[in-house]
């Protein structure tokens, strides 16, 4: 049960990373994503409700083109391959342990395979299947190698709260899930 | 805290989470054992065993014949096209390096919207409907309250070419072909257009290099400019033994290459030419069966040319007389097999400029180097199907005062002069301009003068682009379309009627990225959205058919064939059999056209003011693994070349104490200054000019790797003439000045100019005095 709870709550997380829209800006999202970080020790102001103009407009100076400092790409080649590009080895390596786990990234979706809501609904994927051996490989191997790299990025360009928050739950639930599925099975 | 712990989540929440409708679905399939019918081929290393899908090249424009290797969708290495017989194998620096363009994490993604000020730098990616529906109400506003012309479009390349036609059917006369004519090769192809009746230089050179004798270069530094065919066919003719003459105020890679440089006072090649003239018609060692059975106006052209000595090119060109003569001897002696080589980019004085290569054209006449090996030589056409796009191809009727057509006689030929548009835009007059379309090319790295073009920006309604990097001209504009690359994309059947003709096509090597998408669909779309009637087709591959089917192709035969069909050329014309496309089928030395418009009909060296005191010109060229500003934010070509040095020459330095890679800041006539810059302290470069490598310095700060790196030679070149046959900008009419740790260095005359040569005088204004 815990686990298709955290499943969920992962899901959650991936759909904040993506372009802001009716649902990843509405109250519903913002309460659950505040007892998220209340449950975490992350604190989310109750009046912090942004509007989904300002956040595209963040979404964008953030994640897709910054007219005036390097973007926080959310993307995993851009920080684990040395040539800094897109869909180098970081995009093969989510692309095998998504086939590790039996799956295939849909020929529909215009990102790259290794985007980060895209590696998050893996993990929520893993949990919901209680695929821990495939799950700890991909934290250790994978995620954890670049998401850290992504989150000091994206820090450097003082984000909205709702980005910051959303990665610090993120790093905090990563972090959680990494000691419960790979620490302790060590 | 454990994981179990969620279940400490308050009903509430876990309430919240079950309602919120995520989010999902289709990101992941069930992954479905394949068949592989490839027998393990794709678990070779590196691109072996990569699936192989031909195309054509656009990190520059002469647009070589491809193969890309692809595994899992994702590109891997690009090659030539072994079916090519213009660049087999082979591609440059240039070309192995789309690969780093299509995965440039910089590339625009998304269409973008203006949320800030113009400029500022704020934006909101926005849906594709959004994006045309802004473009198109903005159009169609504009249009309604200022008219037609009140609508201009900056153009370059294939990818603009289908969103031309949308300007073209609302008719404005406001549509330039920019850079390509107006801050390029527009003098020179005028002309060759009036001299040889085609285009003999414009987006390719009809100059057989590989078979000349000898072989002529004005400024061209080919091997810093490289054309993967032109190169080879100029190394073949070398290997050959071609005797190679170049004129350069820069030892170039072709003057190391030269069996005879001449370090030109910059602003004198038409003197020179004209000299040479001269001294092969006094001498009587032009082909005079050529000229006599071929040309016209020969008697005006001598008459034109009889005070042109030696001595008087000598002193104004600072070359010595001997070597001049020894020009016309090597030339003379090799004839008709010699490549007069026609130029590209001629858009250096202003004044003069088209003088200049028609005074180039009619140099290859006198010596009879036209439809002969190793001269200049007629292309060959190859069939293919006729598209029309269902637009309106009439022309609008014209303002009262046109653009166009009232302030230079031959600009109608390649479209609206841009510096005209710049100002008519900044003043309103002769009418106002309120919109701009942007497609292909970074303006603010291309025209001269940009704090001018920056200036007329703020003046307009609306700006909008077709972009794939976020250059300088799309931080300032109000949408951006995020335009596929050439690697994902079909456009138009290509055909090279060059001494190796073939047929192919661009074709997507792999699906195009994010949301971007084709020129075509994105003029198609619009085009509807604007409520006109045009392209009667719904996807690239329909008229590609049609145009495959005049060649007697399909795409899948193509394909069979290896992506591209060659034909047997026919470049050269027996003298008895050669007539050229003018009014008289000749070559006219002389042109009256010319003359109808109280311009020079023969070729008349206008001196180009010589540097204030304190300043040398700058002039600039190319890098052999960048294309203008296009590349410098590529991973590989980035790498190979981050920066640019200011080429400064040796005994100029030491006068002033400065000193190989030392750091300093140029200064031009007007006051702009540049970013910091190394200097390449050389004997290779006249003392009386600076050169800079161009399309570095990129003042984009969402271009990575770009970004402030070296100088930008667009940016500091203020001062600029029109020419008066086409109104082409200047480009070679700016100075500089070194500051150093504050201070600003003047420096020395050492090759002071001929009273002939007038100084520029300072304005301190900028832009055209």
């Amino acid at each position: 049960m815990a686990d298709q709870i955290l499943s969920k709550v992962i899901e959650l997380l991936a759909n904040g990373f993506l372009y802001p829209n009716e649902i990843n800006c509405s109250s519903d999202f913002f309460n659950a994503l505040r007892e998220l970080g209340s449950l975490l020790g992350i604190e989310l102001s109750p009046s912090f409700e942004p509007s989904i103009e300002i956040l595209k407009e963040e979404y964008t100076r953030l994640f897709v083109n910054n007219p005036n400092e390097p973007c926080a790409h959310p993307y995993s080649s851009v920080y684990l391959d040395s040539s800094g590009l897109l869909r180098q080895r970081g995009e093969e390596e989510a692309t095998k342990f998504y086939e590790m786990a039996g799956l295939e990234y849909s020929r529909n979706q215009k990102e790259p395979s290794d985007f980060l809501p895209t590696e998050l609904f893996f993990i929520s994927e893993l949990l919901y299947r209680e695929n821990f051996s495939t799950l700890s490989s991909f934290l250790e191997n994978h995620f954890l190698k670049w998401f850290p790299l992504f989150k000091n990025r994206l820090e450097s360009l003082k984000p909205n709260p709702y980005y910051k928050i959303l990665a610090d739950i993120t790093e905090a639930l990563i972090n959680l899930l990494k000691k419960e599925v790979i620490d302790e099975k060590a | 805290m454990k994981r179990r712990n969620f279940l400490k989540l308050s009903a509430s929440a876990c309430a919240a989470l079950a309602s919120l409708e995520l989010q999902r679905g289709g990101v992941f399939v069930p992954r479905v054992a394949k068949a592989s019918s490839n027998k393990g081929r794709d678990k070779l290393p590196g691109s072996l065993g990569a699936k192989e899908v031909t195309s054509v090249c656009e990190m520059c424009f002469w647009r070589c014949p491809i193969v890309g290797k692809v595994k899992d969708g994702k590109l891997i290495k690009i090659e030539g096209n072994p079916k090519s017989p213009a660049n087999g194998p082979r591609v440059c620096a240039r070309g192995n390096s789309g690969v780093q363009l299509v995965y440039d994490p910089d590339r625009i993604k998304y269409p973008l919207k203006r949320t800030g000020e113009r400029g500022e730098g704020k934006w909101a990616r926005i849906s594709w409907d959004e994006a045309l529906d802004e473009v198109a109400h903005n159009i169609k506003k504009v249009w309604k309250e200022h008219g037609k012309d009140s609508l201009a479009y900056f153009d370059h390349g294939a990818s603009a070419e289908f969103m031309r036609e949308i300007f073209k059917t609302i008719g404005t006369e406001n549509y330039t072909n920019e850079p390509a004519f107006f801050q390029c090769v527009g003098p020179a192809a005028l002309a060759y257009i009036k001299t040889l009746g085609y285009v003999t230089t414009g987006t390719r050179q009809y100059v057989d290099m590989k078979n000349a004798k000898a072989i002529l270069l004005i400024g061209s530094h080919i091997g810093e400019n490289v054309h993967v065919s032109h190169v080879r066919e100029y190394v073949e003719g070398l290997s050959k033994g071609a005797k190679l003459i170049v004129a350069d105020p820069r030892f170039s890679a072709a003057a190391g290459k030269s069996d005879l440089y001449l370090p030109i006072r910059p602003g004198t090649d038409t003197a020179l030419l004209l000299s040479m003239m001269n001294f092969l018609i006094e001498k009587g060692l032009y082909d005079r069966e050529f000229v006599e059975r071929h040309c016209t106006g020969f008697k005006n052209l001598k008459k034109a040319v009889k005070n042109c000595s030696l001595d008087w090119a000598s002193r104004i060109c600072d070359l010595k007389k001997e070597d001049i003569k020894k020009a016309c001897i090597i030339l003379s002696e090799n004839k008709p097999n010699v490549a007069i080589h026609p130029g590209r980019h001629s858009t250096w004085y202003g004044r003069g400029d088209t003088n200049r290569h028609q005074a180039l054209a009619i140099l290859a006449a006198l010596l009879g180097a036209v439809g002969v090996p190793g001269g200049l030589y007629f292309p060959t056409p190859v069939k293919k199907g006729h598209v029309t796009f269902g637009c309106n191809e009439e022309e609008g009727e014209k303002p009262d005062t046109s653009i166009q057509e009232d302030f230079y006689p031959f600009a109608s030929m390649f479209g609206s002069p841009t510096a005209k548009i710049v100002e008519a835009t900044r003043t309103g007059k002769p009418y106002p301009i309120k919109l701009w379309g942007i497609n292909g090319v970074n303006i603010l790295q291309t025209i001269p003068n940009p704090y001018e073009t920056m200036e007329a920006i703020k003046k307009l309604d609306f700006i909008f682009c077709e972009e794939i990097l976020p250059t300088e001209t799309a931080l300032v504009s109000d949408i951006i379309l995020p335009g596929a690359t050439y690697l994902e994309r079909y456009d138009s059947v290509y055909t090279y009627d060059l001494l190796t003709p073939y047929i192919t096509v661009r074709q997507p090597v792999v699906e195009p990225m994010f949301e971007v998408r084709s020129p075509f669909w994105i003029a198609r779309e619009l085009a509807k959205r604007v409520g006109l009637k045009c392209f009667n087709y719904n996807e690239e591959i329909e008229f590609i058919e049609e145009e495959l089917k005049g060649a007697g192709l399909s795409l899948k035969s193509l394909n069979q064939k290896g992506g591209l069909v060659a034909f047997k050329a026919n470049p050269y014309r027996k003298r008895d059999e050669l007539k050229v496309k003018t009014e008289s089928g000749k070559i006219p030395l002389s042109i009256e056209d010319f003359e109808d418009e109280d311009l020079d009909s023969v070729p008349k060296f206008v001196p180009t003011p010589a540097p204030p005191k304190g300043f040398v010109r700058l002039i600039y060229g190319r890098s052999p693994v960048h294309t203008f500003t296009r590349t410098m934010n590529n991973l590989w070509l980035n790498n190979e070349m981050p920066e640019n040095h200011l080429w400064l020459n040796e005994e100029l330095a030491k006068k002033v104490k400065l000193k190989d890679g030392e750091e300093v800041i140029l200064e031009n006539q007007d006051g702009k200054r540049s970013w910091p810059i190394k200097l390449k302290v050389t004997p290779g470069i006249r003392p009386d000019v600076a050169y800079l490598p161009h399309g570095f310095g990129a003042r984009s700060k969402a271009l990575t790797k770009a970004y402030k790196k070296g100088v930008s030679d667009q940016y500091m070149i203020t001062e600029y003439e029109n020419d008066p046959f086409i109104g082409a900008s200047s480009h070679r009419t700016s100075f500089v000045r070194i500051v150093k740790s504050g201070k600003v260095i003047n420096l020395p005359e050492l090759s002071p100019p001929p009273s002939e040569i007038p100084r520029y005088q300072m304005t301190g204004k900028g832009g055209r005095s």
